[in-house]
């Protein structure tokens, strides 16, 4: 079916409003009021119970202000510092301990001659370190095969391509991927 | 090959404009038709309507026989609206990115600027049918149906409603669609349930239905559906004229 029209106000849009907007709104309707007079019947009919339940509550609110009290004591704050500075020294000490010379051989391995690296930037990400290389693949082949290698590689995994696209003056097929790396420190 | 010719196929309350006259299907089998004299010229695209008060006595006319709860269908003449079917490799889900797009490649195939139409369009698939009107003509036309007093009323290419039909009553069906007019003729070319061509156009002298019906077989080559329906003017008489080749 074609739905092309050019009045401003069609006729089947009415019928859309009705069915699109105003029955949904009275079906929502309705149920909000099925479940308010639930609500209220329920809480009627059994007020001795709510009564007890109330009193609970009371008795739990009092437990919770002791424990928030002695939450205040725990030190929250110190806690997320610790965490601050944890991640952080995580950090420094995968980046000192990543011994470049093994990463870049193992790179070496995998590399098809037609493809050429530009960037390699190594960042932690949670309990292992990931690296972000760029670079550029005479064809869209070339790169494939060097994800390929990656993923046959045993110091790597989980090779996954970020971003390519041609470049416009060499022709050359530019990416960047991102992958895991494991090896040896 | 099968000829089939139909007029006013299914019509309820919709009001047909052609060059000549204004024709009122009332959706209980009554016809009445007014004879617009000139006043309406499909061909000047910016301000269509040239005999404002004709086409105004004519509208006051029909709103008088028309059902004003029920609403109105106003059939246009194709000659008014620029239709062409896009092909895109992927169409953008958002619906602004695919405006943009729809409206840029447009941008090509409208004499103006696309800011200055009132464009529309239906995907199916990878194909879009769109179609254009001058924004300025729409408004006139709509001015002027406000005088039916309708409750609601469509604003739809004649060719687009046949088409509708057509799918309706076939999913997925096959056929050439043609709408002869005193001055212009539509094709659309239905192929699998889609509108997969579609050509607006002028008549040129000496140049028959048939022969258009030609052209259209030669640039679509093997796709050329098998079946041809005939809408609009004289459409019995053009089926007879069209020859051997397309009534077996």
């Amino acid at each position: 079916m074609i739905h092309i029209d050019f009045s401003s106000r069609p006729c089947d849009q009415k019928r859309d409003k009705l069915y699109g907007i105003w029955l949904p709104v009275l079906i929502l309707f309705l149920i909000t009021v099925l479940n308010i007079s639930v609500f209220l019947v329920y809480r009627f009919r059994n007020s001795d119970i709510h009564t007890k339940i109330s009193s609970m509550e009371k008795e739990i609110s009092a437990l919770e202000d002791k424990t928030s009290a002695a939450g205040a004591l725990l030190g929250r704050e110190k806690y997320k510092v610790f965490i601050q500075k944890y991640n952080f020294l995580n950090h420094i000490t995968h980046k000192k301990i990543l011994s470049w010379s093994s990463l870049l051989k193992s790179l070496g391995d995998a590399l098809p001659p037609s493809v050429k690296i530009t960037v390699i930037s190594p960042a932690v990400k949670q309990n292992h370190l990931s690296l972000s290389i760029s670079g550029e693949a005479l064809t869209k082949e070339d790169e494939l095969l060097f994800v390929d290698q990656l993923q046959k590689n045993k110091v790597f995994e989980d090779a996954f391509i970020d971003f390519e696209a041609i470049d416009a003056a060499t022709h050359n097929l530019k990416f960047s991927l991102s992958v895991r790396y494991r090896g040896m420190p | 090959m099968k000829l089939e010719t139909g007029k006013g196929m299914g019509m309820e309350q919709t009001i047909v404009l052609t060059e000549s006259e204004l024709q009122f299907y009332s959706g209980t089998g009554t016809v009445h038709a007014v004879s617009l004299g000139g006043a309406l010229d499909p061909f000047t695209l910016d301000h269509p309507i040239r005999g404002k008060k004709v086409f105004e006595e004519a509208l006051t006319s029909v709103g008088r026989r028309l059902n004003r709860r029920k609403g109105c269908r106003v059939l246009l003449p194709d000659s008014l609206v620029f239709a062409k079917v896009l092909s895109f490799d992927k169409i953008p889900f958002s619906l602004n990115k695919r405006d943009e797009m729809i409206k840029w490649k447009m941008e090509a195939f409208l004499p103006g600027r696309v800011g200055a139409f009132n464009v529309q369009y239906d995907i199916s698939g990878d194909s879009v049918l769109v179609a254009a009107m001058p924004k300025s003509t729409v408004l006139e036309l709509e001015e002027e149906l406000a005088l039916l007093n309708a409750r609601c009323f469509s604003l739809i290419p004649e060719s687009f409603y046949y088409a509708n039909l057509f799918l309706e009553r076939e999913r997925g069906g096959n056929s050439v669609l043609l709408t002869n007019r005193s001055r212009h003729f539509s094709g659309l070319v239905i192929q699998n349930g889609r509108v997969s061509f579609v050509r607006f156009r002028k008549k040129i002298e000496g140049v028959s239905l048939k022969q258009e019906l030609d052209m259209f077989s030669e640039i679509l080559g093997e796709d050329m559906p098998d079946r041809v329906l005939l809408f609009g003017e004289k459409a019995e008489i053009e089926a007879e004229n069209m020859g051997d080749r397309w009534l077996q």
